[in-house]
């Protein structure tokens, strides 16, 4: 086998390897983060309402 | 020595595909070789476009065009192409750089929290549609006079044997033979004979038959909901790492994509123009129409050639897409819970990983022979409940593509940070209002 190819596979059993720790979210994006729950939760609660008002 | 092969079957096989890669890419840069190492490259940006076009979608565009006719989405599918487009090939640079999956990436970065809920965000959503594309296949089928039971067991049987083969570029080349049929929905536009003249006045006006009303909104919703939706972040990003994309075919994986996004719209255009020309005139009432009765419906206007060639892209359709979204869920399994998750490894290598691809088609083809399920209402449902889950998803990909620890040179320019978050505030506008039209079915005139 080259070893390009061998430089390559290396490189990128690597970067595979790496273990990335927490990000650092600003607040801006924690709040983002809290809102998309809500957000989630609500719409999750509409199409149960939505599909169950179809059913009946 | 057997025991070591055995081992770094994966590794090996990896390492094979990519000596292919190397030795095209070392020749010369004709037109040629551009093309073999584009053919060699491509494959998850095409699959996860057809993929995306599946049973469910392929009913939710054939309902659009018999209820609205070509005036509005016509136009409005053609504006979904970019949206795709952007939206995938962030998860080509993901996947190409960091070489680890969509649900990987989540936990490491955001933590178990937002893991768990992007997985449960993806199983929900990959367990509902993979009933749908059960449902369209055994449809696409019964226009062949095949019942539903052999339909529905044949069809699972079809999609488990495709990783049988334990190798990945042998299972997406199978895959993408199978996805070129859905473009049979491109000659069967063409029978039905659409006026020039008329799709051309609806790229200008975008005229909307009866107004915005809860139905056009739940129909809106559906179509944006089948053009993007969680498992494609997860199937395409999990795909280009399983293929070994390094940073330096993120070209060629753009390319792929974009010329995904190119046919997956062609094939929602074509299908709006088929029952949007066909059905759309002559009132048809679509109303209580099953998967299968779509194709017999068609038959009277177009003949029954048209009506077998509906129930092949029928079942195509919900083929590609099943296969894809299984796999979406077993390589985000195989991520968070850190065991083998290659289509390169053997069962025994990864027996988690094959074992979710085969108990998640198991049990949607269960769903599928389960007397009274309400399916009809669920394939229209399951696209709504794609679209609502999509912004979570896209800010996480919008947070990943911007990190620069992760992505170094190749993070998002603005331009894509714009679009996408364009794309956000107009899912969350779309829900809002849907949530309006639901809790006060007046409130949008219907």
């Amino acid at each position: 086998m080259p070893l390009h190819s061998v430089d390559e596979l290396e490189e990128l059993e690597e970067r595979a390897r790496r273990v990335y720790g927490p990000a650092r979210l600003s607040r801006g994006a924690r709040t983002l983060m809290w809102m998309l729950r809500i957000y989630v939760v609500g719409m999750l609660a509409l199409v149960v309402f939505a599909f169950t008002r179809q059913l009946g | 020595m057997a025991v070591l092969r055995e081992a770094s079957r994966d590794t090996d096989l990896r390492r094979l595909d990519r000596e292919r890669v190397l030795r095209v890419r070392s020749r010369s840069r004709s037109l040629l070789q551009n093309l073999l190492l584009f053919l060699l490259l491509a494959g998850p940006g095409i699959l996860v476009m057809i993929g995306d076009n599946d049973a469910g979608g392929v009913i939710t565009y054939a309902t659009t065009g018999a209820r609205y006719g070509i005036g509005f989405f016509v136009p409005f599918l053609l504006l979904m192409i970019p949206v795709a487009y952007v939206v995938q090939e962030m998860t080509v640079r993901l996947g190409a750089v960091s070489q680890k999956g969509h649900a990987e990436l989540i936990f490491d970065r955001f933590g178990r929290f937002w893991g768990i809920f992007s997985m449960a965000d993806l199983v929900l959503g990959n367990c509902l549609t993979l009933v749908t594309e059960f449902i369209g296949m055994a449809a696409g089928l019964s226009v062949f006079g095949i019942g539903l039971r052999p339909a529905v067991v044949g069809s699972a049987l079809l999609v488990a044997a495709l990783v049988s083969v334990q190798r990945y570029l042998t299972a997406e080349r199978i895959t993408l033979v199978f996805a070129a049929v859905n473009l049979v929905f491109v000659p069967l536009a063409i029978l039905a004979h659409p006026d020039p003249g008329e799709v051309l006045s609806a790229l200008g006006h975008w005229s909307l038959p009866g107004g915005f009303t809860h139905a056009v909104l739940f129909l809106i919703i559906a179509n944006v909901g089948t053009t993007i939706a969680p498992w494609m972040l997860f199937y395409q990003q999990g795909a280009v790492v399983d293929k070994g994309l390094t940073p330096r075919d993120i070209r060629q994986g753009q390319q792929d994509t974009l010329l995904g996004s190119l046919v997956m719209g062609a094939v929602a255009v074509a299908i709006v123009l088929l029952t949007g020309t066909v059905l759309f005139p002559r009132h048809i009432d679509i109303g209580n129409l099953s998967q299968a009765q779509w194709a017999q419906t068609l038959a009277p206007y177009l003949g029954p050639v048209a009506e077998r060639l509906f129930g092949v892209g029928l079942f195509e359709a919900g083929l590609v897409a099943a296969i894809t979204i299984s796999l979406s869920s077993a390589w985000a399994v195989g991520e968070v819970s850190g065991h083998r998750h290659s289509l390169n490894a053997s069962v025994r290598q990864a027996p988690l990983f094959y074992g979710i691809y085969a108990g998640s088609i198991a049990a949607a083809a269960a769903v599928v022979l389960l007397p009274g399920a309400p399916l009809q209402l669920i394939t229209l449902t399951v696209q709504v409940v794609a679209t609502l889950l999509m912004p979570p998803a896209l800010v996480f990909l919008l947070l990943l593509a911007n990190d620069p620890e992760i992505m170094g040179e190749h993070r998002n320019r603005l331009g894509a940070n714009l679009f996408t978050g364009g794309i956000v505030a107009m899912i969350l506008i779309l829900s809002t209002l849907y949530g309006i039209a639901t809790v006060f079915p007046h409130a949008l005139g219907g």
